[in-house]
């Protein structure tokens, strides 16, 4: 497995050496957050076999598609419709960078005081130490944010790039450009892949996308009672590893693992204790393999019950409209279900997040909310002024938390989050 | 602790052996490999200490296919905050 793993890294012009201290690190890191937990669903195997071979497994299974003509889209964001791609016979995988290990790499082209996802995003291509960066034949950004727009520009000349230009608010003149941007975006795809989007493969790809969207909301909604079946932690692994693997392949084994949750549930089989106190998660993503913030959380003593953020809830909540009679009206029900129903801190005003925040912390019955941002996100970070005042108004506990990839701040918020902690159990 | 990984050439025969322990009764956990033990980035199961006994009984008894069972010293911490 490792010299076929290895020969395909060489003929993707990676840098083997590099990128072999990678890989050194991840069975320990692996081990640490999720193998040390107790009575992890079964369901879970799946995962752990993605993740156990996260550079080997997925990429060949991709390269074997591209060598019978299918065209492979990297994307930074939840904006970016994989309906379109999939109806266009392409396929979809996730790009966003979330390990220190590429940071160095992407400092070389952009600023220091850049967020830590995006630098890994770029340092990721740039040091050729990412199998998916190296396959994907066409990367496609989006303009969430100052930093994402500059860095696209720069990677725009290593690599073919589409450029979705999201409007920063909901209005009708925004949804009509919205709406532009994504026949711009099926034009782009159908140039691309030489292969028409039909209506009816437009609606076909809203349904296996849909149900993937329902299969992951039945796993959020596993984690709503007071018996907890599975952790925050492989949540976010499920999560992560749905952005780039197959779609139809990750709805059935989602729902699988749903069916035995679902039997725990019944059976009143937790993953945490009755006292533990329950946490929702807002604000920035969290890549693969970022799994700091849930990691310190958990282990010290907590349960992540519901995260609401990319990685999170705003990747799956609200369906496509189905059965559309044209192009048009499908165009029009992928233009409301991205952008009326995705609050990213990138619209001003951005009610419908705040609201969201409020009704899930609800629905999941949390005794607090921690709102985590990524260092040099200007979005987040001054929304989160908004987002702490408003859920300190409907008294639900609130922390506010900063931080990047590296190590070095963990004891520090380690130290806050038990603190928080030991103030929500009174 | 003490822990056993046997080791494969791909990730299909881990799966296999993975389900045909299950069958049988015994634990394992779907792992990534120790770099202790092999440089690849590879799928591996991961057997107790309690547990090896059985699973090597079991392995001779049935057309299993592996590459090695090795044995790893190891603790997992989940407040090391070590990450990738």
């Amino acid at each position: 497995m490792a010299d076929k793993n290895h020969a395909m890294w060489k003929d993707l012009g990676m840098d083997l050496d590099t990128h072999d201290l990678l890989c050194a690190a991840l069975p320990g890191a692996f081990g640490d957050v999720f193998m040390s937990q107790k009575n992890r669903p079964e369901g879970m195997d799946y995962f752990n076999t993605v993740a156990a071979d996260i550079h080997g497994l997925r990429p060949a299974e991709l390269i074997a598609e591209q060598k019978k003509g299918r065209k492979v889209f990297g994307t930074f964001c939840v904006f970016v419709p994989d309906e379109v791609v999939i109806a266009a016979d392409g396929i979809v995988t996730g790009l966003c960078g979330g390990s220190q290990f590429w940071v160095p790499d992407g400092e070389k082209v952009l600023p220091t005081n850049t967020c830590p996802l995006i630098k890994a995003s770029l340092g990721a291509r740039l040091g050729k130490t990412c199998p998916f960066f190296r396959i994907a034949d066409m990367y496609v950004g989006e303009t969430t944010c100052d930093g994402k727009k500059k860095a696209y520009e720069i990677l725009g000349e290593d690599v073919p790039m589409h450029i979705m230009h999201l409007p920063h608010g909901k209005r009708p003149q925004d949804l009509a450009a919205w709406s532009g941007e994504i026949r711009t975006f099926i034009k782009t795809v159908e140039d691309f892949t030489g292969n028409a989007v039909t209506l009816e493969k437009l609606n076909g790809a809203i349904q296996i996308v849909n149900a993937k969207r329902r299969a992951l909301e039945r796993l959020y909604n596993c984690r709503k009672g007071q018996c907890v079946p599975i952790s925050g932690r492989d949540v976010l692994l499920i999560m992560q590893i749905a952005f780039f693997d197959d779609p139809q392949r990750l709805t059935q084994v989602v729902n699988q693992l749903c069916d035995e949750l679902e039997e725990r549930v019944a059976k009143g089989v937790s993953v945490a204790p009755k006292d533990a106190p329950r946490i929702l998660l807002t604000g920035t993503p969290l890549a693969v393999p970022n799994w700091k913030m849930h990691n310190i959380i958990e282990s010290s003593g907590a349960v992540i019950v519901c995260e609401e953020n990319c990685t999170g809830t705003r990747y799956f909540a609200h369906q496509v409209r189905e059965d559309n009679h044209s192009l048009d009206e499908a165009v029009d029900a992928l233009t409301d279900r991205y952008l009326n129903n995705i609050h990213c801190a990138c619209f001003t005003p951005n009610p419908g997040r705040l609201d969201d925040i409020v009704r899930l912390a609800r629905e999941y019955h949390v005794d607090g909310v921690i709102d985590l941002n990524l260092k040099f996100c200007t979005l987040y970070d001054t929304e989160g002024y908004l987002v702490e005042r408003r859920l300190k108004d409907e008294g639900i506990p609130v922390l506010g938390l900063e931080t990047d990839y590296t190590d070095n701040d963990s004891e520090q918020l380690r130290t806050r989050v038990e603190a928080f902690l030991e103030m929500i159990r009174g | 602790m003490t822990a056993y990984y046997i080791l494969f050439d791909n990730h299909e025969q881990a799966v296999r052996l993975h389900g045909q322990l299950r069958m049988g009764g015994l634990g394992s956990v779907i792992a990534p490999t120790p770099r202790s033990v092999s440089v690849c980035c590879g799928v591996s199961l991961m057997i107790s200490e309690e547990e090896i006994g059985a699973v090597r009984t079991f392995l001779s008894h049935h057309a299993c296919v592996y590459r090695s069972v090795e044995r790893v010293e190891q603790e997992f911490n989940p407040r090391r905050d070590a990450y990738c």
